[in-house]
């Protein structure tokens, strides 16, 4: 596993913000997201509810990997790699849009 | 029906009131919906009051829109689905539809559900018994056993006290109070499921939330994410404005926040445990 100090991962997305036509509440900790285009209500898990609350405050997906490294204990690399993966499932579902 | 002349019944549920006006098929007088059997199907929920919406509904033949229903703008509002479609502006309403009376139902219940987050309200599929003057739901999709409840307990006497269908299939559920002091109410609809008894229209204070499933008779509390989780599937929400949908989902959040769901698990047998458990809320400080 690559230090915490390791250069940031080139598939982290740089930018991307929530879509404008999403609803989206945190309850208990867990974020869920109302689609009404599509009438689709997405329930993320702990991990990916962090992710999202940092991007719906507009913070940048590498301070998000910095929370998730922080309040999961895990390396900032697998982080990074985490969120990455997640914001890429954003974009295939069509829930991020270009900043 | 008077050739050319329109038919009009004015349907309520709590706080909405809308004049259907049954237009014939355009050059076919006497061809259209049957109003008779609109008003056999919607009685107990007619009245003379007066309507906040028109509706002038004209037949036609043929597909209007896409398989779901939606319902776009932002004043005036418009609703396209596969079968009907209505414009509305205002209190006036334009709606064509195929001539029959799944047709004339599947259009009001999309006009009244988006009338009702107007009234400060949403509806849900949900069964709702009265008991002791509380409304308690029982909340669940198709199948999950929402008009045998109702039938089994509907109309049936319990220690003097009377339980009453308010539906089988969809209520409407109102904050009556304020966002900062919510007081909800449960009011029945003209939309049934299976529930063939005469329905009426009758509404009583909210009291519990049981979301329904399949087992033997228990209940079990529900975390609020949970909860709402399985709530939002069964509200009938026709809107793709996020405003729209978001004030529909904190009325939920809020209506949770005051009366805690739980799971009520239910196989069909031992219907005195569900009256039993609808009493203990009922004596509950």
């Amino acid at each position: 596993m690559k230090t915490d100090s390791a250069p940031l991962d080139p598939r982290l997305p740089r930018g991307g913000r929530l879509a404008k036509r999403l609803a989206h509440r945190v309850i208990e900790g867990q974020a869920f997201v109302l689609d009404p285009t599509q009438s689709m209500l997405h329930r993320l898990n702990p991990s990916a509810s962090l992710i999202w609350e940092a991007l719906s405050k507009g913070k940048a997906p590498e301070e998000a990997a910095v929370l998730l490294s922080e309040e999961f204990a895990v390396g900032r690399d697998e982080a990074r790699r985490d969120t990455a993966e997640f914001i890429a499932l954003l974009q295939g579902q069509g829930l991020l849009e270009d900043a | 029906m008077r050739p050319g002349r329109p038919s009009s019944l004015t349907i309520t549920s709590g706080p909405i009131t809308v004049e259907a006006r049954l237009h014939p098929v355009p050059a076919r007088p006497g061809k259209g919906l049957d109003p008779a059997r609109a008003r056999r199907r919607y009685q107990g929920f007619l009245t003379s009051n007066q309507p906040q919406v028109v509706a002038e509904l004209t037949p036609f033949r043929g597909e209007t829109g896409a398989e779901d229903a939606a319902v776009t703008g932002s004043g005036p509002f418009a609703c396209s689905a596969e079968r009907f479609s209505w414009e509305l502006d205002g209190p006036r309403c334009r709606g064509r539809l195929n001539a029959n009376p799944a047709d004339l139902d599947s259009l009001l219940r999309t006009l009244f559900a988006h009338l009702a987050v107007r009234s400060n309200g949403v509806i849900l599929h949900a069964a709702s018994l009265s008991f002791g003057g509380r409304a308690h739901l029982f909340v669940g999709v198709s199948g999950a056993g929402k008009t045998t409840l109702s039938r089994c307990l509907g109309g049936r006497t319990f220690g003097g006290q009377k339980v009453a269908t308010l539906s089988d299939e969809l209520v409407l559920l109102t904050n009556e109070g304020t966002a900062a002091s919510p007081r909800f109410r449960v009011h029945s609809t003209p939309f049934w499921g299976e529930f063939r008894m005469p329905a009426n229209n009758g509404s009583a204070p909210l009291g519990r939330i049981f979301l329904l499933a399949k087992g033997k008779a228990k209940v079990a509390p529900l975390a609020a994410a949970q909860a709402q989780a399985r709530l939002l599937r069964c509200l009938v929400c026709f809107e793709r404005s996020k405003t729209v949908l978001s004030s529909s989902w904190d009325l939920l959040l809020a209506a949770l926040a005051r009366h805690p769901a739980a799971e009520l698990s239910w196989d069909g047998k031992d219907a005195e445990h569900i009256v039993e458990i609808m009493r203990q809320e009922r004596t509950t400080p």
